[in-house]
């Protein structure tokens, strides 16, 4: 285990008070011990003392302990899912194709019991993407999964996102007209041929729009914006063959001049099979819940050894759990599941912490507990991550979300 | 307990007012919006409460109706689809009908009235059935074929329940998105609305749809209700800062009892609301009974009162003019054998602009016939 001692926070700590409920408003100010505090991967600081004050972390500091504070065997920042896939019921537009100018802000639902559960399994903030049923289907959006009711106050405004999908999913439900067409359904791609051609086609007429302003159409702008990169592009691609149909598309509007899309792969289940594509393109991977048997989604097969694999070619890798809380399936699982791949621990903690953080735009405010970062906090009874371990604790922006006393 | 005898001497004696005639209307108890009150004389002119008197002010030579049991105004359902032809009520060919009528969906003289009106229900707000972004604009209408206000709110829905496979919108964000561009429309139904000259019946069954529909309203300065969520009570303090009202779901034996906890919060904050009933598909016994179960939850009892009738009233689109024992409202009043808050309490007599529309059959009603 690496063991570098470090005074995270030299802030000359205030005079503490002990927390103070106001009304009936949760209190959002700490003293937490820990035996082992991981600060960020490869950073731990024995016996520390964490303060938190208004929700935010106000100090970090080795040795001693108040008498008034909470304790834990371990501590790590409160982990974040790259695809958390949950509250997003009602989100995916499917009277288009290609939807961009949609977010999925509008269809979460903040009241959801999910929320509370997945924070009280340690994730602290998720990645939620609309539903995978078109080729593109609009922005993502990032938020805490406790606190206020309220989309607004729970949201983390990072780097904007557009979601699409390549594989079998975008054609889910469509089927050819014969004779008049009567649905929206009627419509193109039944194949995964067509949703490829859709996916072209989008972004070479949103650029030769700027060039022919006549033919400009709803939303052109948004792809543009992804050719020029200042919006990333999130991609659903499960096997092997979608994960290179990704890439190449990707390459082909390098190769056409038409613009350079930051991609982040979302479900590369086979990303194993080809790992140098990934290499290649620069892009960024999300990997979906290790499945029971293998096989995940599309027939793809998932190998223990994907994450490391990814991990050891410089590729960086965010795990997901697709919104389960349960204790085989959660996210600190899937990176017990990832370790036993080849993963190391410290790659582990980044892959639901840092990588995730810089993946989503996000790390001025979470990913690790350094001074001034969000309180969001996984107490843990032992080792992080070990399936003999449990998280007793959480705290999502200083409020305790479960309690470990 | 009953001294029918008296009131039906008093009933016989009397020719069955007409409208023209000043009639006064003297009860045990009275039950204004500030509570009950014992002698008190309404006074009932040309279909309207003219007055309200003490026993000694009322003329000598005045036709005094002397009833016996609690004299209130008629209850108010904030959504009804009684007397519409449910096919008649919706165009399942579009999802947004700004310029459609519910009032022409409805028919004037259907037994549905009848059964309403014995419940002692003056006053029903047809509005649309779910299933569209917008199903045209409500009517605020009376058993017997009056029409309160026939362009009473625009119907706007943030509910999944319009996402149909195969039809615009299928997504929260797409719902949204319609209803902005329709919105910015320069004439029409939206432009109306965004004017102030018809307010919104905002359709939302779950929280996050209510306050999305609370955001909408906030965004363009909508006046209305928010319709259908049981648990908008955790809304509360939002709503009480948007200024709009709430027309909590229909109740019936055996439902949600998250109704009753939302009504005691809305109460507290200080937010009007009133129930749905969504009759024919509910018994209108239903509507008071929704008012009993938040009596029960520990409800003030005439708060629970007022929200079947001062607090729709306003809500409705008939305010000032129906929901209330007041001078100048509509003599849109019913006697009960007791207080209606308890449900041993039967209708006695319903008024409707001062015409008696419903005269219950009690057992000792036969028995006064002799005499």
């Amino acid at each position: 285990m690496i063991t570098t001692t470090i005074v995270a926070g030299l802030v000359a700590a205030p005079l503490f008070s002990a927390p103070v409920l106001q009304d009936d408003a949760p209190s959002t100010s700490w003293t937490i011990h820990a035996d082992t505090l991981y600060v960020s991967p490869g950073k731990v600081v024995e016996d520390a003392l964490i303060r938190v004050q208004d929700g935010k972390i106000l100090s970090v500091t080795p040795g001693g302990s108040a008498s008034d504070s909470l304790h834990a065997v371990a501590v790590t920042a409160g982990m974040i899912d790259a695809s958390a896939r949950i509250g997003a019921e009602g989100s995916v537009e499917e009277s288009s194709e290609v939807i961009t100018r949609l977010s999925v802000l509008d269809s979460i639902d903040p009241f959801d019991p999910q929320w509370l559960r997945q924070a009280r399994a340690g994730v602290t903030t998720a990645h939620v993407t609309p539903v995978d049923r078109n080729v593109i289907g609009g922005r993502t959006a990032v938020v805490k999964t406790a606190g206020k009711p309220s989309v607004e106050a729970r949201q983390l405004r990072g780097r904007p996102i557009l979601r699409g999908a390549q594989g079998s999913l975008p054609s889910v439900g469509n089927s050819p007209a014969f004779g008049q067409p009567t649905t929206f359904f009627n419509r193109r791609p039944t194949t995964r041929m067509g949703v490829e051609w859709e996916w072209r086609k989008s972004f070479f007429d949103a650029a030769m729009a700027e060039r022919f302003p006549e033919a400009e159409f709803e939303g052109a702008d948004v792809l543009r914006a992804v050719l020029a990169g200042e919006i990333a592009l999130s991609v659903d691609a499960w096997t092997t063959a979608d994960i290179r149909t990704a890439v190449f598309v990707v390459e082909e509007m390098q190769r056409e001049g038409l613009g350079t899309i930051d991609m982040i792969v979302d479900s590369a289940a086979e990303a194993w099979i080809e790992p140098e594509l990934l290499v290649r393109s620069k892009a960024s991977v999300v990997l979906p819940p290790h499945p029971a048997n293998g096989r995940t989604n599309d027939g793809a097969f998932m190998a223990w050894k994907t994450a490391a694999d990814l991990v050891a070619r410089g590729v960086p890798v965010a795990l997901s759990a697709h919104g389960d809380t349960r204790l085989s399936g959660r996210l600190s699982a899937q990176v017990a599941f990832a370790m036993r791949g080849g993963l190391s621990f410290q790659d582990g903690l980044a892959a639901v912490t840092t990588v995730p953080a810089k993946m989503l735009g996000i790390t001025d405010r979470v990913g690790t507990v350094e001074v001034g970062k969000d309180a969001d906090l996984v107490l843990w009874t032992g080792t992080p991550f070990e399936l003999t371990s449990g998280i007793t604790g959480v705290l999502v922006g200083g409020e305790l979300v479960r309690d470990p006393r | 307990m009953l001294t029918l005898t008296l009131t039906l001497a008093a009933l016989t004696a009397a020719p069955t007012p007409t409208v023209a005639d000043t009639v006064y209307l003297k009860p045990d108890f009275v039950h204004t919006p500030e509570g009950v009150a014992e002698n008190v004389v309404v006074v009932v002119k040309d279909g309207k409460i003219s007055a309200l008197s003490t026993a000694d002010a009322v003329p000598a030579s005045a036709k005094v109706l002397e009833l016996e049991g609690h004299l209130t105004a008629g209850m108010i359902a904030l959504s009804d689809q009684s007397g519409m032809d449910a096919r008649e009520a919706q165009d399942t060919t579009r999802m947004v009908m700004d310029g459609a009528d519910l009032a022409h969906a409805f028919t004037r003289d259907h037994s549905d009235y009848d059964r309403l009106a014995a419940e002692g229900i003056t006053s029903v707000l047809l509005t649309p059935p779910s299933g569209t972004l917008s199903g045209g604009r409500t009517a605020l209408v009376k058993p017997g074929g009056a029409i309160v206000a026939p362009r009473a709110h625009l119907h706007l829905s943030f509910s999944s329940s319009l996402f149909t496979r195969g039809r615009k919108p299928t997504s929260y964000a797409g719902a949204i998105q319609m209803l902005e561009e329709r919105m910015a429309e320069p004439k029409g139904g939206f432009a109306l609305l965004r004017e102030g000259k018809v307010s919104a019946l905002l359709q939302a069954d779950t929280r996050a749809e209510a306050t999305r529909a609370a955001a909408f309203a906030k965004r363009h300065g909508l006046a209305g209700l928010i319709y259908g969520c049981a648990r908008v009570g955790d809304l509360a303090a939002t709503l009480k800062d948007s200024g709009l009202g709430v027309a909590l779901p229909a109740w019936n034996p055996g439902g949600n009892e998250r109704i009753q906890a939302s009504a005691q919060a809305l109460h507290k904050a200080g937010v009007p609301f009133g129930f749905a009933l969504d009759a024919p598909g509910r018994h209108p016994a239903s509507l008071r009974m929704a008012a009993a179960a938040c009596v029960r939850a520990g409800m003030d009892t005439n708060a629970a009162w007022n929200a079947l009738t001062s607090g729709p009233g306003s809500l409705s689109g008939g305010l000032g003019r129906v929901g209330a024992i007041a001078a100048g409202f509509d003599a849109d009043l019913v006697l009960w054998t007791g207080h209606p808050m308890e449900l041993t309490s039967a209708v006695e007599r319903v008024w409707i602009d001062g015409e008696t529309v419903h005269e219950a059959d009690l057992p000792e009603a036969e028995e006064g016939d002799d005499q």
